[in-house]
C-alpha cells in the first residue's frame, strides 16, 4: 500500500471516529413541536450565545479531551424530567438544547419542552458557576467552576458534551486549563479548537488556549482594565459571558471593555499590547434618538445598554455590534423611571437588535425588531432588563426575556405578531 | 412531510418496523460515520442516514430484494451525502454553509499531514472521493464499490487513481 492510500485509510478513520452514537430512528413523526431532520441544519455563524448556553448534540473538542488529555469524567450524567413537555413550534435554526448552572450544579435542558434531560452534581469540593457556550455544533461547552481550598484552588474548567438520545446523554470531563483566576470572560471559538479567556486586572490579559491540550496560543494585555460590559455595580457579579464573542469564522474576538466600548482583535495578530491592535466596533450605552416613533415611547430616546447582552455578527456590510435594549420614555430632571409609572407614564419593554455598522468609519444604526410588551405595574428592580440568550445572525430572531419588576417573560421572539412565543423558563434562574 | 408519507407501503410486512429498526441498530453508526467522511457535518449526517433509513421502512415492501438492505441503504446515503454536498455548493448560500470542512472534533484530533489529506479529499471531485472513501474507509472491493455508485468497475479503477494522484501531488505540493 502507498503512503498516500495509508494516509487516506488513517484520516477518514480519524474522521469518522469522532462519531461514537447515533440518535435512535424516528420511524414516525414525533408528537409535538419537534424538528424535522431538514429543520436540525445547523447555521452555525450564527450560533452566539450568552449566558445561557443552548445545546444540540456531540462532537468537537470532546474525544480530544478524552483521548489525548486522557481524562475521565467526574460524573455520569442524572437524567430528569421536570416538565411536561409543551407544543411549541419554534422558528427554524432556534437550538434545541441548553445549559446552565444553578446552585452549583450543571442543568441541561430542552428549550422546546423546558425538561431538564440532565443534572450534573458538582465534583467534590467545587462549585460549578457558569457554563459557556458554544462551538458550531451546539454540542460542547465549557463549564467553570469554584475550588475554595486545597492543591489547585480556584477556577476549575470542565468541558461538556451533550448526546441527546445517547448513553450518557452528557459528559463533564475536566479541561487541562492553568487558569485559576476567575474569568472575566470566557468564550470558545465556533470551530471548537481555541478558548479565549479574558483575566480583568492590571494587567488585564486576553489569552487564547487550545482546547485540545490546554496550551497557550496567543496573549495580549493592557495595563490595567475590565473586560465588562457593565460598571459593576455593588452586590452584582458581572457576566463573564458578556464580554467576549468569537466572529463566525474563529479569526477575531470581540471584548467588553471597560463598559465603554466593544473591541475586537484578530487572533493572528502577533501577542503584545492589547489595546493598540485592537479596533473598536461601538461603543456602549450610547444613547440614540433617530429611531421611528413605534420604537420609543413619546418619540423619545432608545439607549442601546450593553450590560443586557450584545452580539457580533459578520453581515453582508461588515462587522456588527448589537444589543439589548429597553425603550423608556426619558425621565424628566430628577425623575426615575419608576416615577414614570406612578404618574400615569407607560413603559414600553421591548427586546430587540440593534446593530451599529462600521461603515467607512460611521456608524450606521439599525433597529430589527419591535418591542413586545408594555407594563408599568410598579418600580423597577436591578434585574430587570431584556436578556438575550441567542439571536440568528440578522438578529431577527431572539431567545431570551424580558424582566420587569420581577415578572420575566422568556421565548422566542421574532418580528411581528405575535412577536413572542413564549417558553418554559429554565427553573432557577432569576433572569428567565 | 406529511406523516401519511412515512408510512411503509402496504405490501410492507408487519415486521418491517422491527426489521428496520434492528437494521438501524447494527449499522446506522457506521453509516453516519461514512457520512461525516464524506460530508464533514454531523448533523447533516445523522439527518441523512435518518432518511435513508425512513426510505427504507417506507419503500420495504417495493424492495426487489429485502435480504441485502444495507447496500440498499448505504446506496441512500451516498445519495443523500451527493444532494448535501451539491445544496452546499450552491451559489448565494451563505459561507459557513458552503464550506465543507471536517468537525472541530476532527480537526482536532487529525495530524498536520492528516488535515492536508482531509483538506485534498474535500477538494476532490464528488465521484473520486465517494471511490476512495468506499476504497479505503469501507474497504470495499471495486465490485461493490462499483454498485453502490452505479457505475462500472472500469470506472471506479480509474475514480480510485486518479483520486490517489490527486491525493500525492496535494501532500508533495504541501511539504515543498
Amino acid at each position: 500500500m502507498t503512503r498516500a492510500e495509508d494516509l487516506v485509510r488513517s484520516t477518514t478513520r480519524a474522521i469518522a471516529s469522532t462519531v461514537g452514537d447515533v440518535p435512535p430512528l424516528r420511524l414516525e413523526q414525533a408528537p409535538g413541536p419537534l424538528r424535522s431532520p431538514a429543520r436540525r441544519q445547523r447555521h452555525s455563524a450564527s450560533r452566539w450565545w450568552l449566558g445561557f448556553a443552548p445545546v444540540a448534540a456531540a462532537v468537537a473538542v470532546v474525544l480530544l479531551a478524552v483521548g489525548l488529555v486522557l481524562v475521565k469524567p467526574v460524573q455520569n450524567a442524572t437524567t430528569t424530567a421536570t416538565a411536561t413537555p409543551t407544543h411549541v413550534v419554534v422558528p427554524d435554526d432556534v437550538p434545541e438544547y441548553y445549559a446552565w448552572t444553578q446552585a452549583g450544579r450543571v442543568l441541561v435542558g430542552n428549550l422546546v419542552t423546558g425538561a431538564t434531560v440532565v443534572s450534573f452534581e458538582p465534583p467534590s469540593g467545587v462549585y460549578l458557576t457558569a457554563v459557556y457556550g458554544t462551538t458550531d455544533d451546539d454540542r460542547t461547552f465549557v463549564v467553570t467552576g469554584d475550588r475554595a481550598r486545597g492543591t489547585g484552588a480556584g477556577t476549575q474548567w470542565y468541558l461538556l458534551r451533550i448526546h441527546p438520545g445517547g448513553t450518557p446523554q452528557a459528559q463533564l470531563t475536566p479541561l487541562p486549563l492553568p487558569v485559576r483566576q476567575a474569568p472575566a470572560g470566557v468564550a470558545i471559538s465556533p470551530d471548537g479548537t481555541m478558548l479565549a479567556v479574558a483575566l480583568s486586572g492590571s494587567p488585564a490579559v486576553l489569552r487564547v488556549y487550545s482546547m485540545a491540550t490546554g496550551a497557550l496560543l496567543h496573549a495580549w494585555s493592557a495595563p490595567a482594565g475590565q473586560f465588562a460590559a457593565a460598571k459593576a455595580q455593588s452586590g452584582s457579579v458581572p457576566g463573564a459571558a458578556m464580554a467576549l464573542r468569537w466572529s463566525p469564522d474563529s479569526q477575531h474576538v470581540a471584548y467588553a471593555w471597560n463598559a465603554t466600548a466593544i473591541d475586537i482583535v484578530g487572533v493572528t495578530t502577533p501577542d503584545g499590547s492589547l489595546l493598540p491592535i485592537s479596533a473598536t466596533m461601538a461603543k456602549i450605552g450610547t444613547t440614540r434618538t433617530a429611531f421611528p416613533s413605534q420604537y420609543t415611547a413619546a418619540g423619545t430616546a432608545v439607549t442601546c445598554d450593553a450590560a443586557h447582552g450584545w452580539d457580533v455578527v459578520q453581515g453582508a456590510q461588515g462587522w456588527a455590534v448589537a444589543c439589548a435594549a429597553t425603550w423608556l420614555p426619558t425621565p424628566a430632571p430628577g425623575q426615575s423611571s419608576a416615577d414614570l409609572c406612578r404618574s400615569g407614564h407607560t413603559i414600553t419593554f421591548g427586546i430587540g437588535m440593534q446593530s451599529a455598522y462600521q461603515v467607512n468609519g460611521s456608524e450606521n444604526l439599525q433597529l430589527a425588531q419591535q418591542p413586545m410588551a408594555t407594563e408599568c405595574s410598579g418600580q423597577g428592580r436591578p434585574q430587570d432588563g431584556a436578556y438575550i440568550a441567542w439571536t440568528n445572525a440578522g438578529g431577527t430572531v431572539i431567545i431570551g426575556s424580558l424582566v420587569l419588576n420581577g415578572h420575566s417573560r422568556f421565548g422566542i421572539f421574532t418580528d411581528g405578531n405575535p412577536g413572542l412565543t413564549p417558553l418554559p423558563p429554565p427553573p432557577g434562574n432569576p433572569a428567565w | 412531510m406529511d406523516i401519511a408519507d412515512r408510512q411503509p407501503s402496504s405490501e410492507a410486512p408487519a415486521g418491517a418496523a422491527a426489521l428496520v429498526t434492528a437494521l438501524y441498530a447494527e449499522h446506522a453508526l457506521g453509516l453516519v460515520r461514512l457520512a461525516v467522511v464524506m460530508t464533514g457535518d454531523r448533523a447533516s449526517a445523522e439527518d441523512i442516514v435518518q432518511e435513508a433509513f425512513l426510505g427504507l421502512y417506507r419503500r420495504w415492501g417495493q424492495l426487489p430484494d429485502t435480504s441485502a438492505p444495507l447496500a440498499y441503504v448505504r446506496v441512500s446515503v451516498l445519495n443523500g451525502c451527493r444532494t448535501a454536498l451539491r445544496r452546499r455548493a450552491r451559489p448565494g448560500l451563505p459561507a459557513s454553509e458552503g464550506q465543507h470542512a471536517e468537525s472541530a472534533e476532527a480537526r482536532a484530533l487529525l495530524s498536520e499531514e492528516q488535515r492536508a489529506v482531509a483538506a485534498a479529499l474535500r477538494n476532490l471531485p464528488q465521484r473520486q472521493r465517494e471511490a476512495l472513501v468506499l476504497r479505503y474507509y469501507l474497504d470495499l472491493s471495486e465490485a461493490e464499490i462499483a454498485l453502490a455508485m452505479g457505475v462500472t468497475r472500469g470506472t471506479v479503477k480509474s475514480a480510485t487513481h486518479r483520486a490517489l494522484a490527486a491525493i500525492g501531488a496535494a501532500l508533495k505540493e504541501g511539504s515543498s
